[in-house]
Order: C-alpha cells, then structure tokens, then sequence
C-alpha cells in the first residue's frame, strides 16, 4: 500500500455554480499568479524536503553533495501560483479567513480601468474587491488583495479548491478571467518543535493531515496520529533503531512508505514519527523514554488481538514514547507501538488491547510493566529531522 | 558513557586480541558485488555527534519489495572510537542484551537473537556496521556481513607502489602520534573507498589525515589503498624506523 502524493488526492472543497458571465466579450487581462504566502497572510512556511526521491550517490567521498541534499529542500516559491507554470501548496490555521494577493496579466492594449474583481468556488470563494488596474512594461499589474470568503475548516484538512475568476467592468457584467487550482493544509496550531528550526515539509504534512484529518482539538489530532501510526499495515516491529537516534530521519521513513513493502521500525522510532507529526499539526509532545523494564504481555505492532502468539512479553534496555507536554510521573503519554493488555488479569485467557493515547503514566506504567522500576527519562527531546 | 550498558555488554573486553587498530577506512560503502547483486535503492549520508560520519544504504532484490536491507556505516577516527559507536548502537536497541555473533564477522559483533528480524552489529577497523533485515521477509544478513567485513579487512595484493605517502615530519617517536600524508587520488566510481593498513601502527584519523602511533622503537611499515570494483587497486607504501 502506497501513501498518497500531495496532489493526487485531498479534500474537494466547493463546487459551486458559476456565475452568469457575459461571453460575448472577454476582458482585457486574465489572472496571472496567486500569492498566500506574504507578510500578514499568516501562511505557514513550507518545503518540498530532500530525498522524497532519493539522490544518486555521490562518486567523491569529499562530495558535500550529498549532505546538502539530506538537509537541504526546496521551499516552496512565491508566489504559489502561476497560470500554466505551478500550483504549490499553502498551510493556514484553521478557521482562520485568508487573505491572498493576484496579479493580473495585461490582455490587450485597452485593459488599464476600473473593475469589481472576485471569484467563486472554494471557501465561497473570494470577496469582490474594486480596483484599478495599471499594466506597466512587464504586462503584469501590482498585486491585488482578495478576502476568502468564508473563513477555513475547523478541523485538520487538505483541501484542493478552484477559484475562478471574474471581472466586472463599466457595463457591469461579470466576465471570466480565469480559473485557478489551489491546495490548501489546516493546522491546529503553528508547527512547534522540531518545526520552529525547520521548514515544515510538505510530505510529512500530507501524511500528518490524512491521519489527523478533521480532527478540532490537539488531543484529537495526537490520539490520530498514533492511531494512524499504530494501525499502518507496512509496520512491524523489531528491536533496533531504524531511523537513527541523534536525529530523526523522517525523509528515510517517508521515503519507505511511499516505496510499498513491509518495514520494520522501533519504539524510537514510532515516538519520533508521532511526535513529529503531531507538533507539525500545533501540538506539543516530547519523545522521552524509561528505562529497566521487563514487560506483560502486549499486544505487538501489527499484531492480531485474538491470536495469542501476538501477544507478547521482552525485558527492555529502554521504552520510547510520546509524552505531553513533558516527561514526568504525572504526565499523560502516547504509545504508537504496542496495545496494552487493559484486563489486569494475567491467569486468565482475557485480554483487552488498549493503545495507550493521552494515557497517564502511572495507569500506563501498571498495564505495561510487569517488572522493573521504569523510570522516566529526565532529558525528553524533540529530535530534529533530516 | 552509560557504565551499566557497558558492563552489560563486557566492554573492556572488546578488541583486546584482535589487530583492529591496525585497519583504517574512508569513505566505504558497500558493494553491489557483496550484497547478492541487490539493487541499492538509496544512499544517503549525514554527520553524527564524535566527528562520525554516518552512510545509510537501502537494498532490496529485483522484484520483491518484502525483502529489504539497511546498512549504516558509522565511519569514526579510530578503532576504539569504533567500538564506543557500537556500544552506542547496542544502546539504541530495545533488547537488553543481544547475543554474540560469529567469530568471523568483525572485530566485536553481535547479532539480534532468533526471534527478532535478522541484523548484525559489528567493528571492522574505524567502521562501526548495523546490517538490518527491514523487509517483511528476512534476508541472509550474517552471509552479507561476513562478505562486507572481508572487503574492509582485507589487504588487497598488488605489485607496485604508485600512491605517494609523504612521510611525517621529523623522527617517528615510540608513543607518539605522527602524521603521514596520503595524496589520495580522487575516487572514480560510486562505490570506491580508501584502506590503510599497519601490522606495527595503530591507526587513527585526525581532521581527515591519517595519525600512526607506534609502541615501540623498530621497523614501521604504513601501506594506503585505493580500491573500487572493476578497476586495478592503486596502492602507496610508507616505510620507517621508530626510534
């Protein structure tokens, strides 16, 4: 099973009629770029990260090719869109009304005028704003602003949207001056660690908003990404660190969902991708874990409940988890990579998986171990990527 | 360091009868030829912490995206800066202790125990390795590393000497460590590296030159590599007296 590609798929937002327009004559000038992000927009920075395909290797060991590309990226260019060049996404806070800037591309030599310019589709579309255009030697006119109509979802979404385009003249009649596709990401709250030193990626954002996907509340949007992690049918678990300690290697983790196949990953591992993903979308986990350890039976990654040998017991080096907010004997937690066995009971055939979200540590603590102190880490981290 | 993970896994123990000092590397990756002929998918490349330079491969077999192998090569300036990376990897690990692995593989090596998917941990010179069996079926991981770990550890045979090893400045002093300048020449194809070998000197890379520490007064002997698949190995000898 593939993830899906930015673009292929994604919440339709707004098929609305469109206006009656006047096809006798067109205007003078027609939509050239649309612009989100800019000062006051309040947009959300985003990337295209490196190694969403990955590079070919370097031939010289010196090369700092490589590493450029494993940190490097692509932001995404502004403006978002340009008629027939690009559409790039764009990410906003939900319920909020965003503004947006076009420029228009002179058609004919008469287009300089007064004119009422708007557009239906997405979001009700854009306010018609009144305005006077003027095409200097480069045919592009200044930029516009326009208000979305009706302000963005209450809840974690990737939404593609239309708008097209109309312009009323000295006649009043609303004609066509282009149609525009757009994509755009709600998020709870701004990106916070380990996105306030990095650009937010725009494939981790597609993975994070298909699992959290209408979710209005933090708690919602952390308790979807385990879940959505939990219930991957490409993860299994094993042992060992799969995407690295010091950093989080979320390219490598992405890159292998998008290749298909069965994958192994740890439990540092599945801290990181839920805590990662989750602070992408506003919310505020640490990766932190406890030590000494020898488990009850639970129900492992993948595992069917009602197959026993699923069910399974290990002496840990170590445990890794989200936690919220901080780590700390009161402090609730999340873990992506096991069910817990809610029935206390462990003489009986009884068992109840229970994936651990915003769970309090000591209940959690009660229901995974069987043995051993489990002592929190004092040192909860937010791992950077790479 | 983590004293109870170190007492776990017996590290004072580690490399005390083996010649790992005597092996360094640069810039390896393994080789199509040692990895059954599979595809490497991806390559990637990026710094750790302890001047660690750490290259990732993906490899899966023509067809079959079950089966799918990690290599991480964590190259480090030294033999023992080699073994502390691989206690760092074990600790890394959820599994309290892993077992030992074969004699043959490494100069410290350990394996996943039967149960878990099938992965190798071990040392060959100042190259700590993790082979990992990611897929959903296993792969052969311990033929693999026993085939990776004889292309880092061995000394290729050639006939002459054309690489040019300039010798350290002044005389070469017993403890001390001096340095010997390698003019590399550059690497042609993707998967070429360097070695260095010593039977006398133990070898360690300091701002990417390479140091020799010599014990004891006597005869010292440094020999440089340039190997890569298909082509002829281009070699350079450094020879001296310690006194």
């Amino acid at each position: 099973m593939r993830r899906r590609r930015g673009g292929e798929e994604g919440m339709s937002v707004g098929n609305v009629d469109r206006p009656e327009v006047d096809p006798r004559s067109a205007m003078p000038f027609e939509v050239y770029s649309v612009e989100f992000s800019f000062p006051g927009s309040g947009a959300i920075p985003l990337k295209h990260h490196a190694l969403s395909a990955p590079t070919p290797p370097s031939n010289s060991y010196e090369s700092g090719g490589l590493l450029t590309s494993f940190l490097g990226g692509t932001t995404v260019p502004i403006p978002e869109y340009i008629t027939g060049v690009r559409s790039e996404p764009a990410a906003f806070l939900i319920v909020t009304r965003p503004r947006i800037r076009a420029v228009f591309r002179k058609l004919s030599a008469d287009a300089e005028g007064s004119y009422t310019i708007g557009a239906v589709g997405g979001f009700g579309g854009l306010l018609e704003n009144p305005a006077y255009l003027q095409f200097p030697v480069s045919e592009l006119s200044e930029p516009i602003e326009f208000d979305l109509a009706q302000p963005l979802p209450s809840g974690i979404g990737r939404f593609e949207f239309a708008l097209d385009w109309t312009a009323r003249g000295s006649d009043g009649l609303p004609r066509p001056i282009g149609s525009t596709q757009h994509t755009v990401y709600t998020l709870l709250d701004r990106p916070v660690a380990p996105w306030d030193v990095e650009t937010p990626w725009i494939a981790a954002l597609d993975l994070a908003c298909e699992w959290a996907a209408g979710a209005m509340t933090k708690d919602a949007v952390a308790e979807a990404i385990t879940r959505g992690l939990n219930s991957h049918p490409l993860l299994r678990y094993h042992g060992a660190t799969t995407f690295d300690w010091s950093v989080y290697l979320l390219s490598n983790f992405l890159w292998l969902l998008d290749r298909g196949g069965v994958f192994h990953l740890n439990c540092t591992d599945c801290a990181n991708a839920v805590v990662t993903l989750a602070n992408l979308l506003g919310c505020n986990l640490y990766e932190g874990r406890v030590f000494d350890l020898t488990t009850r039976r639970f129900l492992k990654l993948a595992g069917n409940a009602g197959v026993d040998a699923d069910w399974v017991s290990y002496e840990w080096n170590y445990h890794e988890i989200a936690w919220l907010e901080g780590v700390g004997p009161k402090s609730c937690v999340y873990d992506s990579c096991l069910h817990v066995d809610a029935d206390v009971n462990d003489e009986d055939l009884l068992r109840v998986p229970r994936l651990p979200v915003r769970m309090p540590f000591p209940e959690y603590r009660d229901l995974l171990v069987a043995k051993g102190p489990c002592a929190p880490t004092r040192a909860p981290t937010r791992r950077p990527v790479a | 360091m983590n004293e109870d993970l170190k007492a776990r896994y017996d590290f004072a123990s580690w490399g005390q009868d083996r010649q790992a000092a005597h092996v360094l590397l640069r810039g390896y990756k393994p080789w199509r030829e040692d990895a059954l002929d599979w595809r490497p998918e991806a390559r990637h490349q990026l710094p750790e912490p302890d001047q660690r330079r750490l290259r990732r491969s993906f490899w899966s077999p023509p067809e079959d995206p079950e089966r799918l192998v990690l290599i991480e090569v964590r190259e480090t300036p030294s033999s023992s800066a080699a073994m502390a990376c691989l206690l760092d990897v074990l600790g890394q690990n959820d599994h309290v202790r892993l077992p030992g692995g074969p004699a043959e593989i490494g100069d410290v090596c350990f394996i996943h125990p039967d149960e878990e998917t099938p992965g190798v941990f071990w040392t060959t010179g100042n190259e700590c390795v993790s082979l990992l069996s990611l897929g959903g079926k296993p792969a052969p991981v311990l033929e693999w590393a026993q085939r990776l770990h004889a292309r880092m550890s061995t000394r290729p045979h050639v006939t002459e000497h054309a690489l040019t090893i300039e010798p350290p400045r002044g005389l070469l002093a017993p403890g001390e460590r001096s340095q010997v300048i390698v003019a590399w020449p550059s690497i042609e194809t993707e998967e070429g590296f360097y070695q260095v070998f010593s039977d006398e000197a133990e070898l360690s890379l300091e701002d990417d030159q390479i140091r020799i520490l010599t014990p004891s007064s006597g005869p010292v002997a440094v020999e440089a590599f340039v190997v890569e698949p298909n082509r002829p190995t281009i070699a350079g000898l450094f020879e001296s007296t310690v006194s």
